[in-house]
């Protein structure tokens, strides 16, 4: 009887061993979670948190200048510094967590296309919240993209907009008003940030709140929701591939023509965070690429899946710098560019959202509210 | 030698003490009024039953609809009052039924929440109806002051049968390439947890990965023995706890592992319960009286036969539709397949409508919450269905024809992601049923 118990279990040792051949015994996922959360957090994050304040301030002094004298020129400096906080903000976008998810910084700053009606009538009625469910589509960016470009045919009509003796003084103030809000929420995350920051690389799991599945499913959605549906899928009419009706008018900077640029800047800030890129220097840190390989995921061709989407992403980028003009424009032309740049884009969700939530085994869990 | 005194005879109504039965039912209660105010107190009865705009309904059970709210607080509660009515014996049969009928409409509500052990908590609930549970250590005896302590041998083996068929049914499916040979889904999971305390480093090695599945295979396909055979039993039971424990430590699985710690005392004997509950209860004179359950059960054992052997061979109903099993997952629920694959899928819709010349790129997350989203996405019936459901909503929006194609990913066990619907059907056509769904395309296209 022992005997025989013995060589039962002589049989299940060998039969495992047997199994696991190709495997060494030490083989192991080689990745620190901790230090992973910490590069994100330190040099990725709180950089990108402290640039958007900067630039923020900057779109402030730039405001008051142009309160103080209307002017061609002072009006080309605030232009200026919101394209420069609005590029910022991009890189901002991917990285959506603790006192940044708390203000929503997404549907804060930059719901578009901007509501031009429903802006002229706050500035006429001087009656709104800045925070209510109404006013969502009319301050952030794309509410200073419309006052600052869409306002006039030429530049002189624009600083005449401002300077118009009845309503000057109430647009000015509306102007003022949508800075002010865009300072404030980068205050509130600047100053939040160094609190959440313990709370973020501390919980080195992956459950529903970790620093990880956080940064991962927030990337996801901005990646697919606001820079492929939004930034191009809906101007380009939906699912272009499907011949939807192009709405032009939709796309992000509709007045200033700035779309393609910002779009590029958030493709490019999609690949420095995913590469966990410091964000001042070009050192690349610990980031999602990292821990994919260390999980050793691959795609079905077998190709690392880290590199899977960096070449996907480049592609996709490649294919927005061969438009030159505003999206807005290249929408509507027949077989527009941007199904390319939307196929291409398209092309990275299943490995982001699929592949990589798979390998890093977190769950998508991210409360929706599509307001673009 | 003849045959006949090799069949095991087997008699339903050889006289059993009822202590294990009394111990399990007392336990079983408590579980479920434990995990029903673990539900409630985690707010999931209003994330799960009242805030969805839609449900994923099981086919044919389409009038199985939430109460919204206050309804499924107030069907909680029924429920909750009903598991302290089982726990103690109180209006047994009354119990048991509200029991087994609230928390099955419950789970009816939505596929979205399916879990292998919400099945197996509806069918001992069901079982429980059946057998004499109720007869002594009970407030039912109390009341009535008369306790019958001896009860037919079904009624515990029942109990013993059901969880040996879980156990076994959860090996068997395991039993496969991937979970053996590649240790998958464990070796994608395994290094996710690795923040546990203690045993957490050791989870990034490839070969915990390939310890742990071969060790539950072996676990779920054996238990039930060693804990029948006297013996190993106690060694069995304290296997049980540390392998429940151990998954509830590393795995988002609820109370499952606890039910069947209580669970699973019930291959103790008669002996064991009888001393259990002589610490809590003073010893009574075990008078025999002629119980009502040891009719000549007929219906019963017949019953007993169909409801088993069905249970036997749903498991297998897989095998009467081509392609991957988990690819497909046709015939995957109730069969007992347990955190068997990791698979995760992306769905988008796009709604046409070609008399109006529009289309439109559907967010799911409008309508769903993430949990419904992130199951629909893995599984067919459900994206039809929700397919169905955009096609009536822009039907009665627009009064136009609507078509809905779909174009998804889905990856199982990290093997790369690839097409998972094919994108040229228009789904509003097609007709939800349980036949093939050749509108899935092959796993290895």
């Amino acid at each position: 009887m022992r005997n025989l118990r013995f060589s039962f279990f002589i049989l299940i040792v060998s039969v495992f061993f047997a199994a696991c051949d190709n495997e060494s015994g030490s083989e192991k996922v080689d990745f620190d979670r901790q230090t992973f959360l910490v590069n994100m957090a330190d040099n990725v994050i709180q950089p990108s948190i402290e640039n958007f304040a900067l630039e923020a301030e900057g779109l402030s002094v730039a405001t008051n200048s142009f309160n103080e004298n209307i002017s061609l020129e002072s009006l080309e400096v605030l232009r200026a510094e919101l394209k420069e906080a609005w590029l910022v903000y991009q890189h901002l976008a991917f990285v959506q967590v603790g006192p940044v998810a708390n203000v929503n910084l997404r549907d804060r700053v930059n719901i578009f296309p901007a509501k031009a009606d429903v802006i002229e009538e706050n500035i006429n009625t001087q009656d709104y919240v800045l925070g209510s469910a109404s006013n969502v589509a009319a301050k952030g960016f794309p509410a200073l993209d419309y006052l600052l470009f869409g306002t006039g045919e030429t530049n002189e009509d624009v600083v005449a907009y401002f300077g118009n003796p009845d309503l000057g003084n109430n647009r000015l103030q509306y102007l003022t008003d949508l800075v002010e809000d865009i300072q404030t929420v980068s205050n509130i995350i600047s100053q939040d940030w160094p609190d959440y920051r313990s709370t973020f690389v501390g919980n080195t799991g992956t459950d529903v709140g970790s620093g990880t599945s956080l940064l991962v499913n927030e990337y996801n959605f901005q990646f697919d929701i606001r820079i492929k549906n939004a930034k191009i899928g809906f101007p380009a009419g939906g699912n272009p591939r499907t011949g939807g009706v192009l709405s032009p008018q939709d796309v992000e900077a509709f007045y200033s023509g700035w779309s393609g640029e910002l779009a590029e800047k958030a493709v490019l800030s999609s690949i420095q965070v995913f590469k966990g890129e410091h964000f001042n220097a070009n050192e690349d840190g610990l980031g999602l690429d990292d821990y994919l390989l260390a999980l050793n995921a691959k795609t079905r061709d077998d190709q690392d899946l880290s590199v899977a989407i960096i070449n996907q992403k480049t592609l996709a980028l490649e294919e927005m710098e061969k438009i030159s003009n505003p999206y807005s424009e290249v929408a509507s032309a027949e077989g527009s560019q941007l199904v390319e740049v939307y196929n291409a884009l398209q092309a990275v969700i299943p490995l982001i959202k699929v592949d990589m939530t798979s390998a890093m085994s977190v769950s998508i869990t991210f409360q929706d509210n599509d307001g673009d | 030698m003849t045959v006949t005194k090799w069949l095991p005879k087997y008699r339903l109504n050889q006289v059993k003490h009822i202590a294990p039965l009394a111990t399990f039912r007392v336990a079983f209660g408590i579980m479920m009024l434990a995990s029903i105010i673990r539900f409630w107190a985690n707010g999931w009865i209003a994330k799960q039953y009242i805030d969805p705009d839609f449900y994923f309904p099981y086919l044919g059970f389409e009038w199985i609809q939430s109460w919204g709210d206050p309804g499924m607080y107030i069907l909680f509660a029924l429920m909750g009052i009903a598991a302290i009515g089982i726990a103690l014996g109180a209006f047994y049969r009354w119990s048991a039924t509200l029991f087994f009928v609230s928390f099955t409409y419950v789970e009816l509500i939505d596929k979205t929440n399916y879990l292998n052990h919400y099945y197996f908590v509806s069918i001992i609930a069901f079982l429980l109806i059946l057998v004499p549970a109720h007869k002594a250590y009970s407030l039912d005896a109390w009341r009535k002051k008369k306790q019958e302590f001896y009860v037919p041998a079904w009624s515990i083996h029942i109990i013993i049968l059901q969880l040996t068929l879980v156990y076994c049914f959860a090996g068997l499916a395991k039993l496969q390439a991937d979970w053996l040979l590649e240790a998958l889904p464990l070796k994608i999971w395994l290094p996710s947890r690795a923040d546990t305390p203690i045993i957490g480093p050791l989870l990034n090695y490839k070969l915990t990965a390939y310890l742990f599945s071969w060790f539950g295979a072996f676990y779920d396909l054996s238990i039930p023995f060693f804990l029948l055979w006297k013996r190993t039993r106690i060694f069995a039971y304290l296997t049980v706890i540390v392998f429940h424990f151990m998954t509830a430590a590393l795995f988002q699985i609820g109370m499952f592992p606890y039910i069947m710690v209580v669970s699973t005392l019930i291959f103790f004997s008669e002996d064991f319960h009888k001393k259990l509950w002589h610490k809590i209860m003073p010893i009574q004179k075990p008078l025999l009286t002629h119980s009502s359950y040891f009719y000549k059960p007929i219906v019963l054992q017949y019953f007993l036969i169909i409801f088993f052997g069905l249970q036997i061979l749903l498991p297998f109903r897989y095998a009467l539709y081509p392609g991957k099993l988990f690819w497909t997952e046709q015939g995957y629920r109730f069969s007992w397949r347990v955190m068997l694959m990791e698979k995760v899928g992306y769905t988008q819709f796009t709604v046409n409508l070609p008399e109006k010349n529009k289309a439109f790129e559907v967010i799911p997350s409008q309508y769903l919450t993430p949990v419904q989203e992130k199951m629909m996405n893995t599984q067919p019936d459900m994206i039809l269905q929700f397919a169905h459901f955009l096609r009536d909503q822009y039907q009665s929006d627009y009064n136009s024809e609507v078509e809905v194609f779909v174009e998804s990913y889905a990856t199982i066990n990290g093997k790369g992601s690839r097409p998972f619907i094919d994108p040229a059907v228009n789904l509003a056509t097609v007709k939800n049923s349980y036949q093939h769904k050749n509108w899935v395309l092959p796993y290895n296209q």
